[in-house]
């Protein structure tokens, strides 16, 4: 079996190097483990909560009051400031110590009363998107409820019960799959992948661009007899079970996070496909490097391609309408089919036969830049000018 | 004078005569500003992609959905037959939300009850579902009440709701979402190629010379060579990229010159010290290009710094990110008075000196009495 003992010897001597070198030892094991568990502290808060907002309240009403205490009760929000005009609250929207500011002008209770209905203004941030407009929703509820109770109270009490009826037709805003609208394991199911993916692509070119840097390449490959698919696969291997292992345990993070068990065999898929992702990516990475020949470029190419993949994947901003170059780009990136594949198979328990698509298209990322990677880096093993590029 | 304009001058010429310190520090800033934001480019998240479920099959659910085809919020794909077979096309993404005529929607309406509409989006894409959806269901609201109201007008006196709330975003005013995350990308990008660069740089002269060994002079000049570039990023971005994406900006100019200039400062010497640790070249461009997305969300520009744990916070401070992002999407697209970045700016001038005072000393100690140790090869 010379190819088994081709992978084998290549397999030891990528763990002889690691354990070596402290550094490469790093990228591939406690620093990608540190970014996952720093991001997963930053999320723990689960949900934003109590989101402070100013109140500009110029009315001074039985209602307005009545508004503050409904903003108050709201759990996404604390009237943290009641400022004396709008231009004072915004100044402190600027100073980022608001993201909303609820403008009550005055006469609203005399307008309700004498005419039906009364305005008040929500100023948010939208250049803090997440939580502007989370407060502004909240504040959105809360004046709805108001609203509810002062058409039931005071305009029935002017006009007679007789003329009361509601908005003709209410649109009920709902999500499915995510019912709780957990940010954490929303975004958390986005990052923990994109930082694993991308810290193998790193260290995949690594592993590869360093034998043509350092020209070792040759001595590398003979003691692999020469067998050039098995050495690239055992040099692969101590990462790509590293970064597996990590890929499950973010995975367990997110279902304990959201609480309710996973079944195997969704399990299984997931498993599968985060395996093919990052076999995607090491195909990837010896692409870049059998391409440039030189492991500076090499990274950089690797980190335009996977470091901006959550931007390209469509996952945090949709698509549709999107320039053709944004969508065939986002089209090309394994992490965009492995996104698909989680949400069907984490969120929303899909059948086996929806996934097959994503996995699929994970597999021919695989095949095609793993083919034409090996052939390509094949010639530069062989090719001494392809070494030691700087 | 003559050491510090001797080695600005020489670390300019390394600059530019390397061809990887080159194509980090100018190259990948122009292909970065290009390409970044065109994952954004149509900006504003329209026409969420819909299926209906229309189970009332009545005139006034047809004239809904007929009005729906005209909307510009939502694009009706079609009209399913069940909930379960609407579930099945957001499974495989063909559509992101479901709108749910229910039973009995004309008759609510024709007996002067309220008529409930109920639309789904996917919980998966949470963001997505956020942005689309709120500006669907507006427009759906505003169309099915016209629609009712037209048909229903026998059935008697519509009281429009007492309280009306008219909701105005502040800055960033067309909502785009790509005006609320590239300004924060850029400064980042701006830290991150001035970290490899300089890094690039330190590690080519320890791998020719075994050991880094500048005067104060000297060293201030290849600070100031960095920042001089550092500080034509950030205005490359500033000014030229976020006038092409007409993002908003310009918002306080002489603010974003003295901030911008403070935290090239603060990443300047930041790069300084952690440079110095790196021995090869390529070390920093594995380093920085997986952390570079945790240092984004760190900075809480896209997560409320209210729902962050406090120790992490205070941790993230110590990146010049932290304070730079924010200090420049705050001048830049909110118009703040420098006041209302004081915070930023003081976080910004200490790490500068704490760095500094670090650089120093690393760059100043002398070979024969410590070895300098490089945990990072």
């Amino acid at each position: 079996m010379p190819s088994l003992q081709a992978f084998l010897s290549s397999a030891r001597r990528e763990c002889r190097y690691l354990l070596g070198s402290p550094s490469d030892l790093a990228l591939a094991t406690w620093i990608p483990c540190l970014l996952l568990l720093l991001m997963a502290w930053l999320f723990s808060g689960g949900l934003p909560r109590e989101l402070p907002i100013a109140v500009v309240d110029l009315d001074r009403s039985t209602t307005s009051r009545q508004l503050v205490r409904q903003l108050e009760a709201s759990p996404g929000l604390k009237v943290s400031e009641q400022a004396r005009s709008l231009s004072q609250a915004l100044a402190l929207a600027r100073e980022l110590k608001i993201y909303a500011v609820v403008h009550i002008p005055a006469g609203t209770e005399a307008a309700i009363q004498r005419g039906g209905s009364g305005s008040v203004f929500s100023y948010y941030n939208a250049s803090y998107q997440v939580a502007g407009q989370a407060a502004a929703r909240d504040i959105d509820s809360a004046v709805q409820a108001l609203a509810i109770e002062l058409t039931a109270t005071e305009v029935g009490m002017i006009r007679g019960p007789g003329a009361l009826r509601a908005a003709p037709v209410a649109v009920q805003l709902s999500v499915l799959f995510n019912p709780s609208r957990s940010y954490e394991h929303f975004l958390l199911g986005l990052i923990f992948p994109a930082i694993l993916h991308l810290a193998m692509c790193v260290a995949m070119v690594g592993a590869f661009g360093r034998e043509l840097r350092d020209a070792t390449v040759r001595p590398w490959l003979r003691e692999a007899h020469d067998r050039l698919l098995p050495a690239l696969l055992g040099k692969m291997t101590p990462y790509f079970v590293l970064f597996s292992l990590y890929g499950v345990a973010s995975l367990l993070w997110l279902v304990l996070i959201r609480g309710t068990a996973m079944a195997a065999d969704e399990m299984a898929l997931l498993v599968l496909g985060q395996a093919l992702m990052y076999l995607a990516y090491a195909a990837l990475a010896l692409l870049f490097v059998a391409l440039t020949r030189n492991m500076v470029t090499a990274l950089s190419v690797a980190g335009l391609y996977a470091g901006t993949s959550m931007a390209f994947s469509g996952a945090t901003f949709p698509l549709q309408g999107a320039p053709w170059f944004t969508r065939v780009w986002s089209e090309l990136l394994p992490y965009t089919a492995y996104l698909k594949l989680q949400g069907q198979q984490l969120e929303m328990g899909s059948a086996l036969t929806v996934s097959l698509w994503p996995l699929a298209t994970l597999l021919l990322f695989v095949l095609l830049a793993g083919v034409v990677g090996a052939v390509l880096y094949g010639r530069a093993s062989r090719d001494p000018s392809a070494w030691g590029l700087r | 004078m003559n050491r510090f304009s001797e080695s600005f001058s020489q670390t300019l010429k390394t600059i530019f005569s390397d061809r990887v310190a080159l194509v980090t520090l100018v190259g990948a800033v122009i292909l970065y500003s290009f390409f970044y934001p065109a994952a954004y480019r149509h900006q504003v998240a329209g026409q969420l992609p819909l299926v209906v479920v229309d189970q009332d099959h009545s005139p006034m659910s047809r004239e809904l959905q007929r009005k729906l085809t005209a909307l510009r919020a939502v694009h009706v794909l079609g009209v399913v037959g069940s909930m379960e077979q609407a579930r099945q096309l957001v499974e495989r993404g063909e559509v992101e939300a479901v709108l749910l005529i229910p039973a009995n929607f004309q008759r609510d309406i024709l007996r002067v009850e309220q008529g409930g509409l109920a639309l789904f989006g996917n919980g998966t894409l949470l963001s997505r579902a956020g942005l689309s959806m709120q500006g669907a269901a507006q427009a759906i609201r505003a169309f099915a009440q016209e629609a009712a109201l037209s048909q229903a007008q026998f059935a008697g006196l519509t009281a429009g709701p007492a309280l009306q709330l008219i909701e105005r975003p502040l800055f960033n005013t067309a909502l785009g979402y790509g005006s609320a995350i590239v300004p924060g990308v850029a400064a980042l990008i701006v830290q991150q190629t001035l970290l490899v660069g300089l890094a690039v740089v330190a590690a080519t002269r320890r791998e020719r010379q075994g050991k880094l060994q500048v005067s104060l002079p000297a060293l201030c000049g290849i600070a100031s060579a960095f920042a001089m570039i550092g500080m034509f990023s950030l205005l490359y971005f500033s000014g030229f990229v976020f006038w092409f994406q007409d993002y908003p900006r310009g918002g306080n100019l002489i603010g974003l010159l003295l901030a911008g200039a403070l935290f090239i400062a603060s990443v300047v010497s930041f790069a300084l010290f952690f440079g110095s640790f790196f021995r090869t070249r390529e070390r920093a461009f594995q380093l920085l290009t997986i952390t570079s997305l945790p240092m984004f969300f760190l900075s809480n520009l896209s997560w409320p710094v209210e729902a962050s744990p406090e120790y992490l916070v205070r941790i993230a401070q110590l990146l010049p990110s932290t304070p730079g992002i924010n200090a420049m999407v705050k001048l830049n697209q909110m118009g703040a008075r420098l006041a209302e970045v004081s915070g930023e700016l003081t976080n910004m001038a200490l790490l500068t000196v704490l760095y500094g005072a670090l650089a120093i000393r690393r760059y100043r100690r002398r070979e024969d009495q410590f070895s300098q140790r490089s945990p990072l090869d």
